[in-house]
């Protein structure tokens, strides 16, 4: 029995497997942000038009003085006409050469039916200017790729941003973003289309795909070129969240207040880079009670948090439950309920205090200490009362 | 493409309702407003917060030069910073920028600030002043008296005065990064700041003792005080060695001056394929704080965390999603720890995660599982999100959860968590939002524990 179990479960996991890399196939179509989903309810052969000679103006005719991507430069039944002779009156029409019947090109058109079905391209979300690259001697192919085969055309046959960059990089042709890219208020791209959806980098860049986590990985995208963030963000989108008033409602669990204790404990994720640990966590802890908050308060009484053994006195015989241990690992997890002054009750070289020795093994002598007594003496200060400090 | 000039600002009026950050409590007999008991709320309470204002001017000297004039937030050294001064940044012929800037430290205590971005580990309350003894090197550290007579404001905090967290702290970087190389980016950057000693604190005559002129320890001592500086360097790249693979490879590490050692280091590596990532990184940390905290010398257990991310994020596809799992390792300097005198206190933490996000049209369902152990607690378990854009104007989402956790320093907050929330969030106007969150959990602790949050946002911007 348990052998069957395993079986299914390999068979599952193989299934799995096959489903993900079969979706991983299919693929890949340019943005649909950039051009979002068109409807093309027609029969077309560029391979076969080649072949007889045409050339893409031949039939889209406009093209050449196009400057804009508002532009709609599909051919109309006027430039069929040039060799097709269509006949709106004979929809049947049977002709010797090109043909003319509506349904030769209008797949499921049915006389009386209410006409053909109509092309719908929408307007694609970038700059464009044929003109301007026909001007410059761009060949079709360049962008659109090689037709010579091709019976109708799709989207994916629009040029994606790597074809692009094989001119646009700066030297041939501009790499500024907002050449092609639509443009916000100061110059960055738009990213957000109502109706169509957010445009997100795919990692071709710099390697900043937004994925499914990088909320919680940008910062190592960001740090390292935070310019390049600024190309779709204003500072307000970090400032957002980083500084927000207004969280995302997925980022902390439910009843995260209960659980909060064990990510804080990690800082994983870093509760700093969102809240300031000396008034955020200790206002909330002092204020709940949590701390053991020398002022006192109403929910005064609490100081169980910590576990047996915690405050033992001296080194001798501490426990694994020793303060000790816990702040030389993570003394952020001290300072969410803690103020120095709470530290420096024991650890202070001020006479009348335990004067309890709070440095770590082979601190006098090391790098550590050199460094924070020429920077921050008034550091040292706080507990040796003395005018001499050195290491 | 000429200069552009441009005022950049985002300002907010930030309150928190209810009776948490303005309320009041009874101490010795008395009802004293909650703020003033505890004057870290003062940050949760009415302000004015200007998370940034500045005057850029960008494209100057044909292009070559960018300055920027206000309030500034940034990343810098790795890390958020926030600076009311002068930035400029020169692109140089030769791919590559540079940076410098100058001005004040943005700190708590500053106008119109945020806590988020002043350093940490310094408290608002309970600031000290050294008062003298009989002779040298005598006296000790006390609490400074607050001002003699309460204002009575119940969004302001009396009791505390802080003279070193007032001080202004300069603040001065540069940074030269790459610009435009296709498959490399770099940055080295570095920033100082500091402030002054405070000096005698009143009249001389304040306290009873005679100024005899130690305080604080004679200035010279310690006339300043240096509370970060830092040198950091990231590098970055991306190369594509087929139509079907990319690599980014990345390495950050960051120096603190200050301490006189490295408190982060980044090292990994990212493979796509098709819709496909493999990314194996290593990230050490050693925590430090705010030059003026004594909490750098306890800080002395640096960690070193290995993650392995598998990511799928299939192009135009409805769907994607993630697989992690991550090890930590903590460093411990402390002979007794190492030879495995805290038997409770794993040395070791890890665990997976996962997720999967369907969007499509107006829906959008995300499903998130992890199980974590070892240093810090417990965490398993999973929860289901999801929403519905009605209209352009109205959103519905909604969130099950189910975790078992376990704190492994308390041994008694542990338990199993089935929580609900549902929420609508309707845009009233442009700029303009209300929404409405209802939570309920239920667990040991709270059979079952209701709680509903409005928000009225009025810097409204929709986010998909």
């Amino acid at each position: 029995m348990p052998r069957r179990r395993e079986i299914l479960l390999a068979m599952l996991l193989i299934a799995t497997a096959g489903f993900v890399m079969n979706m991983a196939k299919a693929q890949p179509r340019p943005s649909r942000i950039i051009y979002p989903d068109q409807q093309l309810p027609l029969r077309f052969s560029h391979a076969l038009h080649e072949k007889a000679g045409m050339t893409c103006e031949s039939c889209h005719t406009g093209i050449a003085r196009s400057a804009s991507s508002l532009d709609n430069n599909l051919p109309r039944e006027a430039d069929c006409v040039a060799c097709h002779e269509i006949d709106r009156q004979q929809p049947e029409k049977v002709v010797h050469g090109p043909a003319a019947a509506c349904i030769r090109c209008h797949p499921g058109y049915r006389e009386g039916e209410g006409g053909v079905a109509r092309v719908q391209m929408p307007i694609p979300n970038l700059k464009f200017s044929h003109k301007a690259h026909l001007a410059r001697r761009t060949p079709c192919a360049r962008c659109h790729g090689d037709f010579s085969a091709v019976e109708e055309a799709s989207a994916n046959h629009l040029p994606t941003m790597r074809t692009c960059q094989g001119c646009h990089d700066g030297k041939a042709a501009s790499d500024r973003c907002t050449t092609c890219h639509l443009a916000e208020a100061g110059d960055r791209i738009q990213s957000r289309f109502p109706g169509v959806g957010e445009l997100v980098p795919s990692g071709s860049i710099r390697g900043a795909a937004h994925d499914l986590e990088f909320r919680t990985t940008h910062k190592y995208a960001a740090q390292n070129d935070a310019n390049f963030c600024a190309t779709c963000h204003k500072k307000d989108y970090c400032a957002d969240c980083h500084n927000g008033v207004v969280k995302p409602m997925d980022f902390h669990a439910g009843d995260y207040v209960r659980m909060h204790a064990i990510e804080a404990r990690r800082n994983s994720p870093d509760c700093s880079s969102c809240h300031r640990l000396q008034t955020f966590c200790q206002g909330c802890h002092s204020r709940m009670g949590v701390a053991d908050d020398e002022k006192g308060g109403q929910f005064r009484g609490t100081g169980a948090y910590h576990p047996e053994g915690w405050n033992l006195q001296g080194l001798a015989g501490r426990g694994p439950n020793h303060h000790s241990f816990e702040a030389q690992r993570n003394i952020k997890q001290c300072a969410s309920c803690h103020r120095e002054t709470f530290c420096t009750q024991c650890h202070s070289a001020e006479i009348g205090t335990p004067r309890a020795n709070p440095h770590p093994r082979d601190w006098r002598g090391s790098r550590k200490c050199r460094a924070l007594v020429k920077r921050s003496r008034r550091m040292c200060l706080r507990c040796h009362i003395e005018p001499n400090i050195g290491c | 493409m000429g200069p552009r000039v441009f005022v950049s600002s985002y300002l907010r009026l930030d309150q928190e309702q209810g009776s948490f950050g303005v309320g009041s409590l009874l101490l010795d007999g008395r009802l004293r407003d909650v703020i003033d008991v505890i004057p870290e709320l003062e940050r949760s309470s009415l302000q004015l917060d200007v998370l940034y204002g500045f005057v850029g001017a960008e494209g100057l000297w044909d292009g070559a030069l960018d300055l920027y004039l206000g309030r500034q937030m940034d990343v810098q050294t790795l890390d958020w910073f926030s600076m009311d001064g002068v930035k400029a940044r020169a692109h140089m012929p030769f791919a590559a920028q540079l940076e410098a800037f100058a001005g004040l430290r943005v700190r708590d205590n500053s106008f119109g600030a945020t806590d988020a971005f002043a350093p940490d580990g310094t408290s608002a309350a309970l600031c000290e002043e050294f008062v003298e003894g009989s002779g040298a090197v005598s006296g000790g550290w006390r609490p400074i008296d607050g001002l003699p007579v309460p204002e009575n404001n119940r969004y302001t905090s009396d009791d505390e005065y802080c003279p070193q967290r007032e001080q202004r702290m300069p603040t001065v970087g540069f940074a030269v990064a790459s610009e435009g190389l296709e498959h490399i980016s770099a940055r080295l950057s570095y920033r100082r700041s500091h402030s002054e000693s405070p000096g005698l604190l009143g009249a001389p005559d304040r306290l009873d003792t005679a100024d005899l002129g130690y305080y604080p320890f004679e200035r010279e001592l310690a006339q300043s005080g240096v509370t970060e500086e830092r040198l950091a360097l990231t590098v970055r790249g991306n190369v594509a060695p087929s139509k079907r693979i990319r690599l980014t490879p990345y390495a950050a590490v960051r120096y603190s001056v200050l301490h006189g050692i490295v408190d982060e280091a980044h090292l990994g590596t990212k493979l796509h394929r098709d819709a496909h990532s493999l990314e194996s990184e290593v990230f050490y940390s050693s925590p430090t704080f705010d030059g003026n905290s004594i909490f750098n010398i306890f800080s002395s257990e640096p960690y070193t965390d290995a993650r392995v991310t598998w990511r799928f994020s299939p192009r135009n596809a409805p769907w994607s999603g993630y697989l992690r799992g991550w090890g930590r390792r903590y460093h411990s300097e402390d002979a007794e720890r190492a030879v495995g005198g805290n038997q409770d206190a794993s040395d070791y933490a890890g665990g997976g995660h996962g997720g999967v996000r369907m969007k499509r049209d107006k829906f959008d369902l995300r499903f998130d599982g992890y199980a974590e152990d070892g240093y810090g607690g417990q965490r398993i378990g999973g929860l289901v999100a999801g929403g519905i854009t009605l209209s352009r104007r109205l959103v519905l989402h909604g969130r099950a959860s189910l975790i078992r956790f376990g704190d492994d320093s308390r041994r008694e907050i542990a338990g199993t968590n089935a929580g609900l929330q549902l929420g609508t969030r309707y845009r009233i106007n442009r700029g303009f939002a209300a929404s409405l969150l209802i939570e309920q959990n239920s667990n040991a602790f709270d059979r079952f524990a209701l709680a509903a949050f409005a928000v009225v946002d009025l810097a409204f911007q929709p986010k998909t």
